[in-house]
Parts: structure tokens; C-alpha cells; sequence
């Protein structure tokens, strides 16, 4: 159903060949568009994961100067994920005996320079203690946290294969500003750095379980083994043996007509020999020919005649070619609406009993279908056929709106002409179709 | 960028299989005469306009010009009636040309002599092209390639052939083809000259092939775009049973190798699945 709903065109299709017409009954529509209700089912299954976003506080500014701040507890709780200490500083400060309330909080937050830091626009922002604080904190978070991995060990362990000689030339790919503080974890540049790490890891973990579970490993490998394992930075992949690949060789019997994309003529394969003459001697004759040989190009290299019939020629062919591009357009612009409709019709019906025809084709449980199609086919053959007698004034007697079709009359000549255009336009599927009928007699 | 600066290099491919043209009623000498005259016509159009040409033989395919002489033995004279570059690129084409039917050992000992050596050509054209333009960085050579072809298409060289062809397309480069001489299609070079923009002309009167160079084949790709040119435009794209090569309107499909069968019994195969599929005959 909510496939029909978000498809114009299948619910337009469903419309008319299931409700309007009758052709196909429900069951048999979706059973050919099996792939469509698939793709629907997998794509409504799908839930969107975690957002990764940084959250961040916008306010709006409506007409008055007012601003408005929305916080959903979505929000807080996204704010409380990323920022510990701001859930710290909530609970400490906002509740039934604290100093602050909830939107006072909330408030303090908007304006404070933490929620600013986020952003680089640095206007309108109150220096405000608390967040001070919690700013500070974060910070000092984000530089401990490599130390804490090591469970609390005051000296940093570095890893063994780091080049303790390594300069600013190594690091060439990197461009970071310079750190004037030399003060470790400090720079600005560092912590933004490390604040998007510890943001992406954590988007990361939320989404998949196999993260928490490598991790944990790892943290068990680590109390077991003190040593790093080396392997995987010292092996060079090209120096190691190629693995033979597991895949299926496609075996063809007969590489040479597999290839052909026309049928040779006989005899024709391998030795072009002529009647008189062997390869070897036309070869000697052209090496003799050739010797020496100097062209005149000064004397007349094509006869009049032969120029003449070759203009001739050219010209045809190009006259062939505009024919062919100015037919190939049919003009449109007065096209009647009721022959439009009912080639639209005729259109969607025959497409439809064709696909169910070939689908119910070759398998064996379907044989009674198959014939009924074949006859619904027949049917809409001689509909088609009819076409031509569709006559101007018949349709304005059978539609009630007669008064309005008045101004929609054209003249006959036109009518004539759109109907023989109609019937170019159905030409194809009344190919197709007299193919299927053919076959089907023939399969019976 | 504008028009004027532009360079055109015209890539010529012949076909001098000796077989087939011995059974034509055109002979190569003529053929070769009426081809100098139309690349003397292309430098013609313009200074800066240059050629290259490539003999495509049977079982091998060679530069024809531009080859670097290892030693100088043409005669110096200049003649003060020709233009000098239309000597030099003549001379120098009969010249290699000779060359290449020198050794007769080579062509007499491959197997399928029906053919020529078009894949081969091709790749070699394609790649001098590419090297022009690489060497060339204003970006003003414009590129194309003309094939002479009397031969039929080898069955052997079809994946080789549609690999240039789709390089060509890539690149840009139209592929016109003039069909001298052959009495089956060949479906190969008619859907690289429809794939790759250029033109596919069959003629059925040899004699009048200069005229039909001059017309349809000597204008650049600039002035294409403004000309209508004679070409046939059909081109067969009907789908051919891989083992009957019976043009077929219903059929199957391979999923692995994506060949199309008449019936599920065509003992080509090992491997295959069966998707049912319906052709509708372009006409």
C-alpha cells in the first residue's frame, strides 16, 4: 500500500489496470513487481543509527529580536554523552535544593563560551564561571585520557617503533600550526584535534558491537603481553608469495566461435586460398610489384564518369539521412485527447498481458494462465486494430461533456492524420504482440 | 580556444592484406594513389595539419610514416614544383611500403591470411595519438583515425578490436571507416564508427574511392559538427546467438559471462544460468 502511495506512476498503473479495467487481478499485478515490494520492505526495515553530529545549540532568532532556544531531551541527553562534565555540573548545580533551575542552566549554557567554542564565531558570548570550569575540565579530560589507557601509569609508554629522530621533514603531509606554549596537550589546534577523535570513536562504538569487543580483547592482550606486536609494520606485502586466487574459470568449448560474432561462411576459416594463385605466390607478386615502384600523381587518377557517380552517390546518401531526420519527429502540439488516452491505455495493457504472458511462459504450473493470456493478448490486438475507426464524432457522443469538447474539435484531415500517428506509435507493441501469439500457438 | 589554432591529425589505418586485394577488382597500386592524393589534400587544409599511417598486414601491422630513418639514403634533390612535405611523406610511404611487402615469410606463415591485422593497427594508433597529445601542451591536436579495410572482421581479434574501440570513445577520437572492397558486413568497424562518432561508408564502386575520400572523410572534426555527411547510419545491432550466430529474437542470457543462447540445450557451455529475456528488433 505505501508503495502505491509514494509512486505516481505505479499507482497510476495499479489504478488503471487493476480497479478501472479489470485486466490483471490484484494478486498477479504484485506478483510481477515481486522486486519492488522487496526493495520497499528492506528500505522501511533500515533505522537510522546515531546522528554524528557534534550537538550543538542554535538559537533561532524570530522577527522582534526574540531568540529562541529548542531543547529536546534528545538533545540534553546527546550533550550529556559528549561533555561528562557538563552532566557533572548539572547534577551538582540544578535540581530541588540547588541554586540553579533547568532553563536558568540551560540558558547559562547558550550563552557561556563552551557552546560558543564549538563554533568560531566568537560575538555574543558571556564569560561565565561555571562553564569556564567545565571548559577547562574537558580539556584536561582529553589530555589525561591517553595516559588513563595505560591504567593510571604516570609514565607514558611509547611505542618501540616510533622514531624518536623524526623532524619536521617527516611530518611534511601534516601541516599543523606551530605550538608557541610548548606546554604538552595544550595547543589549540591539538585539542580540537583530539576533541574529533574521541567524538568519532564514540559515534563508532555506538554503532557497532564489534568495537567494544576488539577493545576489550585488547585490553585483556595487554595485561597478558608487555610487548607490542611488530608484524604487521615490518611485513612488506610485496615480497610475499602470491596466493593462488579461488575463483571459477569460465571454460569455453570452442574459443573461435565464441568470438565470431557472425556466422563464417563455409570454407572460409583458416586457408584463403584461391583457385589459381597460393598465398605464397600473391605475397611474392606483391613484393615484386612494389619494388621501386614510383606513383604518378600528376596524371589523372579518376575518370570523369566514375567522380560523377560517386558525387551521385554521396549525395543520395545524404539525402537518405535528412529524409529519416525529419520524419523521425512527429509533431504533437494537436495531438486529440481521446486518441492520446487510448493509446496511453492500449499502451499499459498490452505491456502488462505481455509481461505476464512471458512471465508464465516456459513453467509448467502456469499453462492456464499462459492461455489466458493469450487470449487477453488477442483481445487487445483487435482493440488495437480498432483504432482506426475511431471516428471524431463518436467520441463526442458518448462523453457527457459534449459542450466542452465543442472547443476541442479539430478538423477532419487532422483527425486523420493523429490516428495514423497512433498507429505508428502502437506499431511496436503490436510486434511484440503478434510474436507472443505466434509462439504461443506454436508452443501448443 | 580558437578554431584556427587547432592541428588535425588524421591517423590513417590501411588495409594492404595482398590476398583480398588481389581478389578485388581495384588494385592496391591504384587504391594507394587515389589514399596520397587525399593526405596530400588533409596538410593541405592547413599548416599544421599532420598524418600518420599505419599498414595493416596480415599477421602484422607497421608504422608507415612517421618512422625516424635510421639512415639517410633518399635523394636530397628538392624539387622546386613540389611542395616539400608531400614528397617527403610520399616517398617515404611507397618507400616502407615495399619494405613491409619485402618479407614475405612472416604474412605466408600465419594461419588465418583471410584477415588483417586490425586490433594490432588500432592499439598502435591509439597509442601514437596518445602520445601526441600528451607531448603536445597548448592541447590543440585534434585527433582522428580513417581506416581503409577490405578484409573481414577475425573472430580472434573481437574482444581486442572493442577494446580499442572503447578506448577511442573515451578519448574522443571519431573512427571513420571506407569499406573498399568486402562482401559481408563487418559488424566490428561498423559499431566502432557509430560508437565513437564517426562514419561508416561501404562503396560499391572502387574506382571512385578519392572522390568518395574527398567528400565524405577529408572535414575535421570542427567542421563535421556543420556538414551533412554521406554514411550509412543502420547499424546491425541485432543480437546473434553465441553458437548458431542466427539472429535471435527471444532468448537467454548468461549470468556469468553474459552471452546470449538460443536455447538452453546449445552445448557451448559448462557453466550457466538461465535469465529469459526479450529482443525487440530494431528497425
Amino acid at each position: 500500500m505505501q508503495l502505491l502511495l509514494r509512486d505516481k506512476n505505479l499507482s497510476e498503473q495499479h489504478r488503471t489496470l487493476v480497479l478501472k479495467e479489470r485486466c490483471v487481478t490484484e494478486d498477479e499485478f504484485w506478483e510481477l513487481r515481486q522486486d519492488l515490494l522487496r526493495d520497499h520492505e528492506l528500505q522501511m526495515k533500515q533505522k537510522k543509527g546515531r546522528s554524528s553530529v557534534i550537538p550543538n545549540i542554535r538559537p533561532i532568532t524570530e522577527e522582534g529580536g526574540e531568540t529562541k532556544i529548542n531543547i529536546t531531551p534528545q538533545l540534553v541527553q546527546e550533550i550529556f554523552d559528549e561533555y561528562p562534565r557538563v552532566k557533572i555540573a548539572y547534577e551538582q548545580n540544578v535540581g530541588d535544593n540547588k541554586p540553579l533551575g533547568h532553563k536558568e542552566f540551560w540558558k547559562r549554557y547558550v550563552q557561556s563560551r563552551f557552546n560558543d567554542r564549538n563554533r568560531t564565531n566568537g560575538s555574543s558570548v558571556v564569560n561565565d564561571d561555571l562553564f569556564e570550569k567545565c571548559w577547562l575540565e574537558t580539556e584536561e579530560d582529553i589530555n589525561q585520557e591517553k595516559e588513563h589507557r595505560d591504567h593510571g601509569r604516570k609514565r607514558i609508554k611509547i611505542s618501540n617503533l616510533r622514531d624518536l629522530s623524526a623532524t619536521k621533514e617527516d611530518h611534511m603531509e601534516i601541516e599543523l600550526e606551530k605550538d608557541i606554549t610548548m606546554r604538552s596537550g595544550h595547543g589549540k589546534i591539538l585539542s580540537l584535534i583530539r576533541r574529533s577523535n574521541r567524538h568519532g570513536e564514540k559515534i563508532l562504538e555506538a554503532s557497532s558491537s564489534k568495537t567494544r569487543i576488539s577493545k576489550e580483547k585488547a585490553k585483556q592482550n595487554n595485561q597478558e603481553h608487555q610487548n607490542e606486536d611488530y608484524m604487521p609494520y615490518i611485513t612488506i606485502d610485496d615480497l610475499n608469495d602470491e596466493k593462488p586466487e579461488n575463483a571459477i574459470r569460465l571454460e569455453i568449448h570452442d574459443q573461435r566461435e565464441y568470438f565470431a560474432s557472425q556466422k563464417l561462411e563455409q570454407g572460409r576459416d583458416v586457408e584463403m586460398t584461391d583457385s589459381q594463385n597460393s598465398p605464397i605466390d600473391i605475397l611474392n607478386e606483391f613484393k615484386t610489384d612494389f619494388v621501386d615502384w614510383k606513383p604518378n600523381l600528376t596524371v589523372s587518377l579518376i575518370s570523369d564518369k566514375y567522380a560523377r557517380k560517386a558525387t551521385k552517390k554521396c549525395n543520395e546518401l545524404i539525402k537518405t539521412k535528412q529524409h529519416y531526420a525529419r520524419e523521425a519527429i512527429p509533431n504533437l502540439e494537436n495531438f486529440p485527447s481521446p486518441i492520446e488516452k487510448e493509446v496511453h491505455l492500449l499502451h499499459l495493457l498490452g505491456n502488462e498481458y505481455l509481461r505476464h504472458f512471458w512471465a508464465s511462459w516456459n513453467s509448467k504450473d502456469k499453462t492456464e494462465k499462459n492461455k489466458k493470456m493469450i487470449e487477453k493478448l488477442r483481445g487487445a490486438l483487435t482493440r488495437i486494430n480498432k483504432i482506426k475507426k475511431m471516428s471524431q464524432d463518436e467520441e463526442a457522443l458518448d462523453s457527457s461533456q459534449s459542450s466542452q469538447n465543442t472547443d476541442t474539435r479539430v478538423n477532419e484531415l487532422e483527425w486523420s492524420k493523429a490516428i495514423t500517428l497512433a498507429e505508428q506509435m502502437l506499431k511496436p507493441l503490436r510486434d511484440a504482440i503478434e510474436i507472443a501469439l505466434t509462439r504461443g500457438r506454436s508452443h501448443n | 580556444m580558437k578554431v584556427d589554432e587547432d592541428a588535425n591529425l588524421l591517423v590513417l589505418i590501411i588495409d594492404t592484406n595482398p590476398i583480398v586485394w588481389r581478389k578485388s577488382n581495384f588494385s592496391l597500386k591504384e587504391a594507394l594513389r587515389h589514399i596520397l592524393v587525399f593526405i596530400n589534400a588533409h596538410l593541405a587544409l592547413k599548416h599544421d595539419n599532420d598524418v600518420a599511417i599505419i599498414a595493416s598486414h596480415v599477421g602484422v601491422s607497421k608504422f608507415l610514416y612517421p618512422i625516424p630513418m635510421t639512415h639517410e639514403n633518399s635523394d636530397k634533390t628538392i624539387f622546386p614544383n613540389m611542395y616539400q612535405k608531400f614528397r617527403v611523406i610520399d616517398e617515404k610511404v611507397i618507400a616502407n611500403m615495399s619494405a613491409l611487402f619485402e618479407d614475405v615469410d612472416t604474412p605466408n606463415n600465419y594461419p588465418d591470411k583471410a584477415s588483417s591485422m586490425m586490433a594490432g593497427a588500432l592499439s598502435m594508433a591509439l597509442c601514437y595519438i596518445n602520445r601526441i597529445t600528451k607531448a603536445d601542451e597548448i592541447g590543440h591536436v585534434k585527433s582522428r583515425i580513417l581506416i581503409i579495410s577490405v578484409s573481414p572482421d577475425s573472430p580472434y581479434q573481437y574482444i581486442s578490436i572493442m577494446n580499442c574501440i572503447f578506448s577511442a570513445q573515451k578519448l574522443c577520437i571519431p573512427i571513420d571507416v571506407c569499406k573498399v572492397y568486402g562482401s559481408d558486413t563487418p559488424v566490428f568497424l561498423q559499431q566502432a564508427s557509430h560508437i565513437t562518432g564517426g562514419k561508416y561508408l561501404k562503396l560499391e564502386m572502387p574506382q571512385g574511392l578519392l572522390q568518395f575520400l574527398m567528400i565524405a572523410f577529408l572535414p575535421d572534426r570542427y567542421n563535421k559538427k556543420y556538414l551533412c555527411l554521406p554514411g550509412e547510419e543502420r547499424v546491425d545491432f541485432g543480437a546473434a546467438c553465441f553458437c548458431h550466430k542466427k539472429i535471435i529474437d527471444v532468448g537467454y542470457v548468461c549470468s556469468v559471462c553474459l552471452s546470449s543462447i538460443l536455447n538452453l540445450i546449445c552445448d557451448l557451455f559448462s557453466v550457466y544460468q538461465n535469465v529469459m529475456i526479450l529482443f525487440l528488433n530494431h528497425l
